[in-house]
């Protein structure tokens, strides 16, 4: 890793913040989302409990549903505002890709951090293992934004791309919320679950999706 | 021609063996479990044609040969084909053998999940304008989801999500567990099948490469990644003042 390609990763990272934080867009809607599904999560578990299990996949059918809504915007904003093809003369495409992508996975957490509690507290799930809630959800929120990032790339020139969008990154999440609620069932209190092996293969997702994932935009990039 | 007979007759073979293979021990029905000989073969190869298809993507990104994107999309496809046929075969399995045709089974699940992301690259194959531009992207979703295959067929069964009824069949097939007959019934069925899906590959590549020297002489596939479809532009008779 050289400095110039690092100063560009985090030039990209910087834009990235800086319009997110003039326009606030993709951290209300993301929050938004995920909020209003926890809400109507801790509505429908009013009359019990939900077992570890069932916890832990609506823990993360609440941040998924938020990623795909708020993250994909990144790359499909800069088509949309016609400011993709000044990108693809000024940079790079391996740091434009790891500049989002980073910027997504960042995003991500700062959802994840409000939200989790919240679902923990709407819900009323019993976390018996902190520690282990915190790693999972990290590695998991890692693995999400490498994933849809690089599903955003790949839509973001298509026809309908916000459909599309949908389309092509459930299917290739699944994976990534198999794992995910294996990590978070032994957090939520299920001793059979092999949780640490899972928050090893989450890890282990992500690195290789966000190894790959410049590597492909940069293939597409001038197409 | 010859290759047709071959098949054919390859065929009859194997209707024949399975026809005269004995039960399967093990298994709560016996007689209905030999399925596996057309259960396990399509699971085992449609990978195999997603990864080729992943191969023939990366060759086409590094050269831009159209060629190389026609046998990526069509091994993509017959690799769609088997999984389907893999997924309708192991329901029927499930059936029999463990009374539901659904149970979220990891393998199940995984091949499952597997046809849901290849049918997603269809999705967005036909989603862009240019061949050209459709190709390279196409191409890109098929290198990244060939990248869930390993996690998806040696990490997350083993991760023990949901409990597996697999667990016997996968030590008979995959760990030596099958007594000799069964052995040879089965491997010579996983020669046939996949025999007749690479003729079938080969079909749709022959289909594929004559649809784009069409495009080529039709001025449809063109070298500039932006430019938009051109059409087809007919020579127009104009009409003389007088």
């Amino acid at each position: 890793m050289n400095s110039s390609w690092a100063r560009e990763v985090a030039a990209i990272l910087g834009k990235e913040l800086r319009v997110e934080l003039r326009g606030r867009v993709g951290l209300y809607s993301t929050l938004v989302f995920a909020v209003g599904a926890v809400t109507a999560l801790g509505i429908a578990s009013i009359r019990g409990e939900p077992s570890p299990s069932l916890a832990a996949g609506l823990l993360w059918v609440a941040l998924l549903f938020a990623c795909v809504v708020g993250l994909a915007r990144t790359f499909l904003s800069e088509e949309e505002q016609g400011t993709a093809d000044l990108l693809r003369l000024l940079a790079n495409p391996g740091p434009v890709f790891w500049g989002k992508a980073v910027f997504n996975m960042l995003l991500l957490i700062a959802v994840a951090l409000f939200v989790v509690p919240l679902f923990v507290l709407f819900v009323k799930v019993e976390v018996v293992a902190p520690f282990l809630l915190i790693s999972g959800v990290l590695c998991g929120c890692a693995g999400l934004a490498a994933v849809v990032s690089m599903c955003g790339a790949l839509a973001s020139r298509a026809q309908g791309r916000g459909l599309l969008m949908g389309v092509i990154s459930l299917p290739l999440l699944l994976p990534v919320l198999a794992a995910g609620i294996t990590a978070l069932r032994g957090a939520f209190g299920d001793p059979s679950a092999e949780s640490w092996s899972a928050v090893a293969s989450l890890g282990g997702m992500a690195v290789a999706f966000s190894s790959l994932g410049p590597y492909l935009y940069a293939a597409v990039w001038k197409q | 021609m010859i290759y047709r007979i071959f098949l054919l007759l390859a065929g009859i073979g194997v209707t024949a063996l399975y026809v005269w293979a004995p039960g399967a021990k093990g298994f709560p029905q016996e007689e209905s479990a030999k399925i596996l000989f057309f259960h396990v073969p399509p699971a085992m190869l449609c990978t195999l044609f997603y990864l080729w298809g992943a191969v023939m993507a990366i060759r086409y990104l590094m050269s831009k040969d159209l060629r190389f994107d026609v046998r990526s999309v069509a091994a993509i496809e017959v690799g769609t084909l088997l999984c389907v046929l893999a997924t309708v075969t192991g329901m029927v399995f499930a059936k029999v053998q463990w009374g539901a045709f659904w149970e979220w089974d990891p393998r199940q699940t995984s091949i499952f999940i597997q046809l849901l992301i290849y049918a997603a690259y269809f999705a967005l194959r036909y989603s862009f304008p240019t061949p050209v531009r459709s190709a390279a992207y196409s191409s890109a979703y098929a290198i990244f989801a060939a990248l869930t295959a390993p996690f998806l067929i040696f990490i997350l069964p083993r991760l023990n999500l949901w409990p597996s009824s697999h667990a016997g069949a996968n030590q008979a097939v995959v760990g030596g567990g099958l007594d000799p007959t069964y052995r040879t019934i089965f491997y010579t069925t996983l020669v046939v099948i996949l025999l007749c899906f690479a003729w079938a590959y080969k079909v749709r590549v022959r289909e594929g490469e004559e649809g784009l020297l069409k495009e080529v002489s039709d001025g449809l596939a063109t070298g500039g990644s932006d430019s938009p479809d051109p059409g087809v532009v007919r020579p127009v008779r104009l009409r003389d003042r007088d």
